[in-house]
């Protein structure tokens, strides 16, 4: 008896916790935009600095991987005037453990807020 | 001289290319049987949807994300056990018919139609969950999906530099 009640709420069961996950992932979704917004807008008002490090650590539209590291500790020294959570959530960007990301994080970032560091950028 | 045309940004390939790897790719074996049969039984429908739970879950970076997926998983893996018995739940073992559920209930909820709707409500919501999981991941947080993919801003690695 018990195996067929299973049979039958087991899956309605589980397909609440399916629809539990979605909610959850989309909850995820709307805080890590609000946090990365939130980053954007405190970057901005550090403009003058962020343009100043780019123009010292790039060299003929080239930045290697030691300046990156710089851009990357800066970035990561902002970051820390946000609430904890917040934090945690752009950090998920900013520390995440390929270079290749990590790097293309900060590429986003620095266009975002109006210092692109593309080779051909203006 | 013709500008040539743009592609895509590498992040929304990386969220693309993740999709067909993790969402169209595994569901293949579903496709052909339904080329192939005219229709995808019982049995592989719930069987996928607890290994693609399962396989959603230990990939997802959120711990609620990971034990409702496993949950989902462990329950139609049950589910799959039964789907194979030969003889079909009797409607009068599985429950009492009297108090708050009818037996109309019963009957809907014993249905072999019952148990398909509900994985692919299921399936539907893992593959939101899991949409939702990875634009954070690619879009967002740029991480690459494919480790060759280069970035455009002529970033010099370390052993370039020093040559």
């Amino acid at each position: 008896m018990f195996e067929d009640a299973f049979a039958i709420f087991g899956p309605i069961i589980a397909s609440l916790a399916s629809g539990f996950a979605a909610a959850v992932a989309i909850v995820m979704l709307v805080r890590k935009q609000k946090a990365q917004s939130h980053y954007l807008d405190l970057l901005r008002n550090h403009k003058e600095e962020i343009i100043s490090l780019r123009n010292e650590v790039m060299h003929d539209g080239k930045v290697s991987d030691q300046e990156l590291e710089k851009i990357i500790a800066l970035l990561h020294s902002y970051s820390n005037e946000m609430p904890e959570s917040e934090q945690k959530l752009v950090h998920q960007g900013l520390l995440q453990d390929s270079q290749i990301g990590r790097e293309l994080y900060c590429e986003k970032i620095f266009r975002r807020v109006g210092a692109p560091l593309h080779r051909n950028a203006a | 001289m013709p500008k040539p045309i743009k592609g895509l940004p590498n992040h929304v390939q990386s969220f693309f290319v993740c999709i067909i790897f993790h969402m169209v790719f595994p569901a293949l074996p579903l496709v052909f049987e339904l080329i192939e049969s005219g229709r995808i039984a019982e049995k592989a429908l719930v069987l996928f949807t607890s290994l693609y739970a399962a396989t959603i879950g230990v990939s997802s970076r959120n711990q609620l994300v990971f034990g409702s997926t496993m949950l989902v998983s462990i329950v139609f893996s049950f589910v799959y056990g039964f789907t194979l018995r030969d003889d079909p739940v009797p409607l009068s073992a599985a429950m009492p018919t009297s108090g708050v559920i009818s037996e109309s209930i019963v009957e809907a909820t014993t249905s072999v139609d019952l148990t398909t709707w509900i994985a692919i409500i299921t399936l539907i919501c893992l593959v939101v969950q899991h949409v939702a999981e990875r634009y954070n991941m690619h879009v967002v947080d740029e991480i690459p999906f494919l480790a060759f993919v280069r970035s455009a801003a002529g970033h010099q690695n370390s052993q370039e530099a020093e040559s």
